[in-house]
């Protein structure tokens, strides 16, 4: 009955807790990820002035004191209100163009191996042109075309990340689709439908599941590298920007390590989190992976 | 050639200490054929693994002797053991199909362990190597082949081929038929026996399959939950069988030579090596246990000649 | 046409049932070469309905893709014909109540079962392709089938998962989910190969007892000759994708008449260490099925060929009362 259901899912979920909680890697990188989110969650509150204030003319380009822990950039903002409220953009781009690229990626890799023939066909040469075409580019062309908005380099990544997991999951797609038991509910009756979402979905889930958290490292990764490339989102700062601006402003020769250091820090933690997140599921997910 | 006197095998696994062979007994003489029966996890696999110290790394030998002509192989250390391995002792894996190197052809692959084990000329493990192809019934011509150019059956005869490389005297086959066909079944078993008389090899043979065991084997040893439950010729067990396992067993397997009559089961669930009841491990699906038989463990007791069994009705 | 045996009705009549794949490359398909493998060709078959008929062969003879074919879960050239209709030619939606009377079940216990998914729910769900069941029928009815395979009691095992659970009782598991439909017929493909010894007996007897309970008819595959003479009331025995001879199970292994039956026949274990009978040994194995020889697909390997076996393939001809085999010693030698 329900009630049981609802036991079984609880036992499942302690679980994989329990698993989850003995891989030190693992803890290290959700406690990362959870003071991210909470500093991206609470930005608002947690900056000690307004990011996007100019500052005086004495106060640009100074190294921390006790006013501004982190010093300030070249127009006199306080740096680490910049990194709290980058990590907002940071996070929301990861995570949205994630969501986009799982998703197509998932739908084509599931419908190409379900179905294979003709339209796997078709899928995989999609995929194989979205594989090629190169991703800064794309960018460059896009932000010309389309100007430079956060929601451009959302959509951008996401494209860029579609086709490799639409690989991963069509050949696990292709994998599941030949064991008895499909073929056992083919016999009974069930339709392609049902037998994609009921019974290959729980199967390829797992795999999803771990080439998500990777693909938010990527994103964000990937995020950093346009914004500092300048094809970012001018109107939002992001560390990614806030590197940017540091080199334009020259902050590398003037020795200003105050500007350059704590927005590639940031970067560097979050996505170290999400890798070191994305470890632990793995080895959970993979119990093979656990004897060693 | 062989005794084995009180084996028993453990392995540390994260739920526990699986007790999966205790307190075994049996002896081979030298150009015998002895086979060791039972189902799955009965532990027969692994006392023949014991032999050849192949266990693997968190299985062991907990007490016991296992005396190969005369030399206990339970305290040789791995060096000494590798001197032995093939060279007096070898073995015919289950699924011996797939363990052969799908990069190497046969010729290479018969020659490897005379190589390696024997200060032989090249040219002269090459001749014996396609010798043995002959023997086991390959066109020697085919030696310069890959393993995915032969069939399953054919993959076997150069398994069998490999372990007769280096002239063992002992010779252990681990369910070397369960996988095929039963054409070829008989094929390879008729090869079996004939090599065996012309290089008289001693062979244990490892099989869930009684009709197998009594078609080739001179002696049989049952087995159930890593114990001994009977032991003897194999005139014994199929002519007298006394424990009460064996007898389900045998009932088990169709004679197409007697009346038709239904196959035989045993109800309940095989044992969990993990925690095994006091007493007799087969008294929960025995249907002539007692209130003894659950309490204590039989010992092994001699019926008449070498026909052993352990069971509370003797 | 095939005479009926034991005055039974006809369930299900197979005619010239053949299944080729296509093994074309990329190249191939350039060169417009084509490349088939036969896996099954031209085989009658007349199921009586209550009856066990077992296809016997060894690996690569076609039977599994057989019973696969029959239950159309491959491509097939032919006509399968249920009380007059040709299959082939029912809608989608009479095509799909047909799954709820034609069920199959598999070889491998560890694979036929979705391991993410409940006992409750693998057995549940083909009641939810077919019917509209509320939660409490539902429970009733699975619950009813796991103890009718001797899962008992079934509440223990409703909420636990395929890898919990031995060998023998997934297979039990597969059963239910067969019968809880309560199909008419069942193809068995080697349902308990996979299963240790002791455990088989049960499940066949519980395939047995639903025969009687249910009026069951089952297609029962094996590779195992002996085990086919026990259970099954006749036997087919295929090679190469043709049926060399049919007939009752104790006719056929007791007075063979195709050389093939009669050497597998000879070479099937005994448990006895003193065997009476001499065993024929073939030489070499089966062909594989993309180099199908001529006339006689056995003649290469059987004793006793001779010129007319390379040219012509034997027809399956009457023996004795209801007992076939192709062989063109039929009547030469008698």
């Amino acid at each position: 009955m329900k009630r049981e259901r609802i036991e079984l899912y609880k036992k499942k979920a302690k679980n994989t807790w329990n698993l989850y909680k003995a891989s030190t890697m693992g803890m290290i990188g959700l406690f990362i990820l959870i003071s991210f989110i909470i500093v991206a969650l609470f930005a608002p509150w947690l900056e000690p002035y307004d990011p996007y204030k100019i500052g005086e003319q004495k106060d640009i380009m100074k190294p921390p004191t006790r006013e501004h822990l982190f010093g300030t950039d070249e127009l006199g903002r306080d740096i680490l209100s910049g990194v709290i409220i980058g990590s907002r953009v940071s996070l929301l781009v990861g995570l949205f163009a994630t969501l986009i690229s799982m998703v197509i990626g998932s739908i084509v890799g599931l419908l190409s191996g379900f179905y294979g023939k003709t339209i796997d066909a078709i899928l995989m040469r999609i995929t194989d042109i979205f594989l090629v075409i190169p991703f800064l580019p794309l960018m460059i062309v896009l932000a010309a075309l389309l100007g430079p908005s956060l929601w451009n380099i959302i959509f951008v990544i996401g494209i860029d990340g579609w086709p490799s997991t639409a690989r991963v999951v069509r050949s696990q797609v292709l994998s599941i689709k030949e064991r008895q038991f499909i073929l056992r509910l083919r016999a009974l009756g069930a339709s392609d439908y049902r037998i994609m979402m009921k019974h290959i979905s729980p199967n390829i889930f797992s795999l999803i599941f771990a080439n998500t958290i990777l693909t938010i490292a990527v994103s964000i990764l990937s995020e950093a590298v346009l914004s500092f490339l300048g094809l970012g989102d001018p109107l939002h700062i992001s560390w990614g920007t806030q590197l940017h601006f540091a080199f334009e402003s020259g902050a590398a020769g003037l020795g200003a390590y105050w500007y350059l250091l704590p927005p590639g820090i940031a970067i560097v933690l979050v996505v170290l989190g999400f890798t070191l997140m994305g470890y632990a599921f793995d080895e959970i997910l993979n119990p093979k992976l656990r004897e060693r | 050639m062989l005794q084995v006197n009180n084996l028993s095998v453990r392995f540390r696994t994260k739920t526990g200490l699986v007790e999966a062979v205790t307190d075994t007994t049996f002896s081979l003489s030298a150009g015998e054929v002895l086979g060791i029966a039972g189902e799955s996890g009965c532990g027969k696999t692994t006392a023949a693994l014991s032999i050849m110290k192949l266990l693997p790394k968190n299985g062991f030998v907990e007490k016991g002797e296992i005396l190969f002509e005369g030399e206990d192989m339970a305290k040789k250390s791995e060096e000494e053991m590798r001197g032995i391995r093939w060279k007096r002792i070898s073995i015919i894996f289950q699924g011996a199909m797939n363990a052969l190197n799908p990069v190497q052809n046969v010729e290479d692959q018969i020659a490897e362990p005379m190589l390696l084990h024997e200060k032989v000329e090249k040219n002269v493990a090459y001749e014996r190597a396609r010798k043995l192809l002959e023997e086991v019934g390959i066109d020697k011509r085919r030696g310069k082949e890959y393993p995915h150019e032969f069939s399953g059956g054919m993959r076997q005869r150069v398994m069998i081929a490999m372990a007769l490389a280096c002239d063992p005297s002992l010779v252990i086959a681990d369910e070397p038929v369960t996988a095929l066909d039963v054409m070829v079944q008989a094929q390879i078993l008729e090869l079996l026996k004939r090599l065996q008389r012309e290089h008289r090899l001693s062979i244990i043979l490892i099989t869930h399959d009684l009709s197998v065991l009594a078609e080739t084997c001179n002696n049989a040893l049952i087995m159930y939950a890593g114990r001994v439950c009977e032991y003897g010729t194999t005139e014994d067990i199929f002519y007298h069988p006394t424990h009460p396992y064996t007898k389900r067993l045998i009932s088990a397997f169709p004679n197409i030579e007697k009346e038709k009559v239904f196959v035989e089961g045993i109800a309940g669930d095989p044992p969990n090596l993990l925690s095994l009841p006091p007493g007799c491990p087969f008294a929960p699906r025995c249907s002539e246990s007692r209130e003894l038989c659950r309490k204590e463990l039989p010992a092994l007791y001699r019926l008449s000649g070498g026909h052993h069994v352990a069971c509370h009705r003797w | 046409m095939l005479p009926a045996t034991g005055g039974r009705m006809t369930f299900l009549d197979v005619q010239n049932l053949s299944v080729s794949f296509s093994s074309q490359g990329f190249i191939d398909m350039l060169l417009k070469r084509q490349k088939t493998v036969s896996a099954v060709d031209g085989i009658n078959l007349l199921i009586q309905k209550g009856e066990i008929l077992c296809l016997v062969g060894e690996s690569g003879c076609g039977k599994t893709t057989c019973g696969k074919a029959i239950l159309g879960l491959v491509e097939y050239d032919g006509s399968v014909i249920r009380e007059g209709k040709n299959i082939a030619t029912f809608t989608k939606k009479e095509k799909k109540v047909l799954r709820t009377k034609m069920q199959i079940i598999f070889q491998d216990p560890y694979e036929s079962l979705n391991p993410k998914h409940t006992i409750f729910d693998i057995v549940a769900e083909p009641l939810e392709i077919h019917y509209d069941l509320s939660e409490k029928e539902k429970e009733e009815k699975v619950i009813d089938a796991l103890e009718d395979v001797g899962l008992r009691p079934a509440s223990e095992f409703l909420y636990r998962y395929p890898h919990e659970l031995s060998g023998g009782q997934r297979q039990r598991v597969v059963i239910a989910g067969a019968l809880i439909l309560d199909p008419e017929f069942i193809v068995a493909d080697e349902p308990v190969s996979m299963l240790d010894v002791s455990i088989r007996a049960e499940i066949l007897k519980l395939m047995l007892e639903f025969r009687g309970k249910k009026n069951l008819t089952y297609l029962f595959i094996t590779h195992d000759l002996s085990l086919a003479w026990v259970i099954s009331d006749r036997i087919a025995i295929m090679y190469l994708g043709k049926i060399l001879e049919i007939g009752p199970s104790e006719r056929v292994i007791k007075n063979p008449k195709n050389p093939y039956t009669k050497a597998l026949i000879s070479v099937i274990p005994i448990p006895d260490p003193h065997v009476a009978h001499e065993k024929i040994l073939l030489r070499g194995e089966p062909p594989d099925p993309s180099h199908i020889p001529s006339g006689c697909r056995f003649h290469p390997r059987c004793p006793f060929a001779f010129d007319r076996c390379r040219e012509e393939e034997p027809l399956l001809q009457d023996v004795e009362e209801g007992h076939l085999a192709a062989c063109h010693l039929i009547g030469a030698i008698q």
